[in-house]
């Protein structure tokens, strides 16, 4: 049997979340969106809007701790496997190719510098923090406008209730609009942009479970020394196995598992407990 | 070889030193893109909107509220609806009241599910989301005969007068909004065109809420 590739299983696990969404619109469900999935009064609630609403509102919501506990425990657990099989983002990636000569030679930038100097910071922290003090000072969840995760959803529920309802509203125009100028930035690496992306990756590095790791035995660059670099073309953060890992840089992985699925000897594995010896070249 | 080695390594700090301009730049530019986004967000508020139950002191309610849409998929009475954008950029796909599609029972459900308590828990003999209004489409104010409104209030808040025209008690009304939803001045004046119904809850104003 042929094996599924990782990106048709991403896919349908994102539209595993749209499918409850759908439930939720038809049956009153009270499940709610990626920005807070629940049951009664469980809820899964983003880590960003959470923050967000206790800033703007200036109070400390003691109940949110207990999402935020279980929201590092799963980063920890899995590093970032949110942003690769959940968010909606990725769906329409492939709809905003990338094939820009500028981002290449702005990738080429990074890595020459990162060889040199020391770690550069993605730019999504810095909207992490921008978002975070925006909410403090103008008293709401400023993010939670334009966050393409509840965009698309709200555009998913906007064509919903146009249909049930009819209620035509200039939002069906609005959000996505927001979302094509959103996606075609987020295409080049959404760790430039996306805050959420950037407050995960900020737990992440406490991720040890699930790396990516090169069999360098079967690997055709390390045993063979042929100029392969498949694994580092697919990477949508653009991290290169072959360089001295550090944990930040494996941070950023989503653990999307293009890398394993394109590796012609299947040298890439994805071993929940890695072995000690982190000897990488 | 030597040489050649210089030249890739002030070729390096170069880029490195163009990237850590580029990468100030952009840095700054998501600080301000979110500070200007938030200017243009509170900019954007305009008139009060109809909150589901617990949610009526707005600046509370919009502070908290981060769109996640599970009041709105809890409701049963489908009273719960999504603002569009044309009510502010900072009101679009917060819930609002759409007595047009339902009524509140005051069931509760969405404050329960409610997960930034941005819908706070309320005393249900005292929670008012809004305060019934007649308007000019009333079928009873313009022509007579029509009581429906009168009918269907369960917390007798609407009385008529001598001529069969209701008259609503602010005190008794907690705007469930079940008048609105039964009011048929919009079927039978169809004419008349327009959206509002003969009777209307209507937000209470910040000052009127102790």
């Amino acid at each position: 049997m042929k094996k599924i590739k990782a990106s048709t299983l991403r896919t349908l696990t994102i539209l595993a979340f749209v499918l409850l969404v759908i439930i939720g619109l038809a049956f009153h469900t009270g499940t709610g969106t990626l920005s807070a999935f629940g049951y009664k009064t469980f809820s899964a609630i983003c880590p960003l809007g959470s923050l967000e609403a206790q800033l703007a509102s200036k109070t400390f919501l003691p109940h949110i701790l207990i999402s935020l506990a279980v929201f590092v425990l799963i980063t920890i657990l899995l590093g970032r496997i949110f942003c690769a099989w959940a968010c909606p983002v990725p769906l329409f990636r492939k709809w905003f190719p990338k094939n820009n000569p500028t981002i290449n030679h702005v990738e080429k930038e990074i890595h020459a510098s990162s060889e040199k100097t020391t770690q550069t910071v993605d730019s999504g922290y810095f909207v992490l923090g921008g978002a975070l003090a925006s909410s403090f000072i103008f008293g709401f969840p400023v993010f939670c406008l334009i966050c393409p995760v509840g965009l698309t959803f709200a555009v998913l529920i906007g064509v919903w209730r146009l249909i049930q309802f009819n209620e035509p509203t200039w939002s069906l125009l609005a959000f996505p609009l927001i979302l094509i100028v959103e996606l075609a930035l987020y295409r080049y690496s959404c760790r430039k942009f996306c805050p959420l992306g950037a407050l995960i990756s900020l737990v992440s590095r406490l991720n040890i479970f699930a790396r990516p790791k090169i069999d360098q035995t079967k690997c055709m660059q390390t045993s063979k020394g042929v100029e392969c670099k498949l694994c580092k073309s697919v990477c949508n953060e653009a991290i290169d196995l072959h360089e001295t890992v550090h944990t930040s840089t494996l941070s950023r992985c989503t653990k999307c598992r293009d890398c394993a699925d394109v590796c012609p000897m299947s040298a890439i594995k994805f071993p929940f407990l890695s072995q000690k010896n982190n000897k990488h070249i | 070889m030597k040489q050649n080695e210089l030249y890739t390594k002030e070729n390096t700090t170069k880029a490195s030193k163009s990237f850590q301009r580029r990468q100030f730049l952009s840095s700054s530019a998501g600080i301000v893109v979110m500070l200007s986004l938030g200017f243009i967000g509170a900019q954007s508020k305009t008139r009060k909107l109809l909150r589901p139950p617990g949610g009526q002191d707005e600046d509370a309610f919009i502070a908290k509220c981060i769109k996640c849409d599970r009041c709105r998929s809890v409701c049963h009475t489908s009273v719960i609806g999504v603002a569009p954008i044309e009510e502010g950029f900072i009101n679009a796909r917060t819930p609002v009241m759409k007595f047009h599609l339902g009524f509140c029972d005051f069931c509760n459900q969405c404050v329960e599910v409610c997960p930034t308590q941005a819908l706070v828990p309320f005393d249900k003999q005292t929670v008012k989301i809004g305060i019934a209004t007649l308007t000019d489409t009333c079928i009873a104010l313009n022509y007579g005969g029509c009581t429906l409104c009168f009918e269907a209030c369960e917390y007798k808040a609407i009385a008529l007068d001598d001529q069969k025209r209701p008259i609503i008690d602010a005190d008794k009304c907690n705007g469930c909004g079940v008048c609105e939803k039964i009011c048929p001045a919009l079927v039978l004046r169809s004419y008349i065109g327009g959206t509002l119904r003969g009777i209307e809850v209507r937000p209470i104003a910040k000052e009127a809420i102790v």
